[in-house]
C-alpha cells in the first residue's frame, strides 16, 4: 500500500514509534497494540482498530535490543492520508482478478458462473470490454456463482461475451448490508494489497475515496482509515 | 503503589487513543552526549529506514551517496510541491514546521513500496488519458507479441 495523497492537501506528518511486534513489510497500516502492550503492531487482514497510520519502515522486534535503532518505525500519521492499494484477486499478493465473461444479454444483469461466492452486494460492477467499456454500476442484488444486478441500467445492453470485474467495494453507501461497499477493505495476507475475493462489508474499517480501475492486474483502491487514533472519533478511550 | 493518571484526566478515566499514541512515540536519537546526529543517521541508513530532515540539516545529507530518494506524495492543493513532510528532524531533533519544512528520504529499493514515483505516475496518467500504452507497457507487449 502506498501513500497516495492527503484529502486536505499539504505536507505529511511523520512520527517514529516504538514497536510492539515485528513489521516485515513497508507500506502496511499499523495500529496500537492490544490491552496494555506498548508499541505499534501491524494491522490484520480484517482489522486496523486504533490505526496509527501507514508504516514507511520495516523492522524486527526484540525485547533485548542491542542497537539504538532497533525496533523503531516511521509512520505517516495523518488521518486523512489516502492509502493507495493494488487490488489482488485473492488473499495472496499480486494475483490477477477473475475476469468474468457475460453469458446472457441484459442492460442491468451480468451473468457468469465465475462470480465469487462471497456476497458482494453493495460492491461495484466494472465493464472491461464491449459497448459499455469503462462503465461501472453499483451492485444491488447478488446471486453467488450466478449473477450480479445493477439498478441503474448501463447505456447499452451487456452483450454475451463482454467481460467485466466484480469488486466488493463502492464509492457510496450507508454501511448497512447491501450498501456496505465503501466501509471496509480486506487486506491480503501480507497487508500490502487489497483482496477483491471477499464479501462486501468485511475487513479494515475504511472510507473508500476512489478506485483506479484499469484492468485485472493494475487496478487500485484508494481509502482512508476510519478508526484512526487522530481521527474525528478518537476521543473515546 | 504508583498510579499513572492521564494528563488533564481524572483518576479512573484511562487514556484516550491519542494519548496512548503519544506514549508509543520514540524520542529519536540520544541527546546525552553519547550519540551524534551523524551516527544516528548512519544507523537509520543501515536499516534502510526513512530519514526526515529539516531544511537546515538536509543540505548535509547526500541521498545519492546512500541510495536514497526524496519521498513524494502528490498534493493536489498546490500548498506544497509534494516533497514536503513534517515531524521531528532526525539530525537536530527540531520540529520541521519551525525550521522551513522537512524532507523525507526513502531507500531506493523500498521507494515503490511506500510512495508513487511522480515521473512514472505522470507518464501512466497521460497514457491512460489518451487510451494508449505507456512506453514501458508498449515495450512489454512488443516483447510478448
Amino acid at each position: 500500500m502506498l501513500a497516495g495523497y492527503y484529502l486536505s492537501g499539504g505536507a505529511g506528518l511523520f512520527k517514529k514509534y516504538k514497536m510492539g511486534a515485528a513489521i516485515a513489510n513497508r507500506g502496511v497500516p499499523v495500529m496500537g497494540g492490544a490491552g496494555t502492550s506498548v508499541g505499534v503492531i501491524i494491522a490484520t487482514t480484517t482489522s486496523a482498530a486504533n490505526a496509527y497510520g501507514l508504516a514507511l519502515d520495516a523492522s524486527t522486534y526484540t525485547t533485548t535490543p542491542t542497537s539504538s535503532t532497533e525496533g523503531i518505525i516511521t509512520v505517516d500519521v495523518r488521518p486523512d492520508l489516502v492509502i493507495r492499494a493494488l487490488i489482488s484477486g485473492s488473499a495472496t499478493e499480486g494475483v490477477t482478478q477473475t475476469v468474468l465473461t457475460n453469458t446472457a444479454s441484459s442492460s442491468t444483469v451480468f451473468t457468469s458462473a465465475s462470480i465469487d461466492s462471497d456476497d458482494q452486494d453493495g460492491g461495484l460492477l466494472y465493464i472491461l470490454t464491449g459497448a459499455n467499456k469503462g462503465q461501472s454500476r453499483s451492485i444491488t442484488a447478488f446471486s453467488a456463482s450466478t449473477s450480479v444486478t445493477a439498478t441503474v441500467a448501463f447505456p447499452a445492453a451487456i452483450a454475451v461475451g463482454d467481460t467485466g470485474l466484480v469488486l466488493p467495494w463502492n464509492f457510496a453507501g450507508t454501511g448497512a448490508d447491501g450498501a456496505d461497499g465503501p466501509g471496509w477493505v480486506t487486506a491480503t495476507t501480507l497487508i500490502t494489497q487489497a483482496n477483491a475475493a471477499t464479501a462486501s462489508g468485511a475487513g479494515l474499517e475504511t472510507s473508500v475515496v476512489d478506485m483506479e480501475l484499469n484492468g485485472a492486474t493494475d487496478s487500485y483502491i484508494l481509502f482512508v482509515l476510519r478508526d484512526h487514533v487522530h481521527g474525528a472519533n478518537a476521543l473515546a478511550s | 503503589m504508583d498510579a499513572f493518571v492521564p494528563i488533564y484526566g481524572k483518576l479512573g478515566e484511562g487514556f484516550n487513543k491519542a494519548e496512548r499514541s503519544k506514549a508509543d512515540e520514540h524520542p529519536g536519537r540520544r541527546t546525552n552526549g553519547t550519540q551524534t546526529a551523524a551516527s544516528w543517521i548512519v544507523d537509520l541508513v543501515g536499516r534502510n529506514a526513512c530519514i526526515l530532515l529539516c531544511s537546515f540539516c538536509r543540505v548535509k545529507f547526500n541521498p545519492r551517496k546512500f541510495h536514497y530518494r526524496r519521498m513524494y506524495v502528490s498534493d493536489y492543493t498546490g500548498m506544497t510541491d509534494g516533497h514536503t513532510f513534517n515531524g521531528r528532524c532526525d539530525a537536530c531533533k527540531q520540529a520541521t514546521v519551525n525550521t522551513g519544512g522537512g524532507a523525507a528520504f526513502i531507500n531506493e529499493e523500498e521507494y515503490s513500496k511506500v510512495c508513487i514515483d511522480p515521473v512514472s505516475a505522470r507518464r501512466e496518467a497521460r497514457a491512460k488519458s489518451r487510451d494508449a500504452f505507456s512506453a514501458w507497457s508498449f515495450i512489454q507487449k512488443q516483447q510478448k507479441g
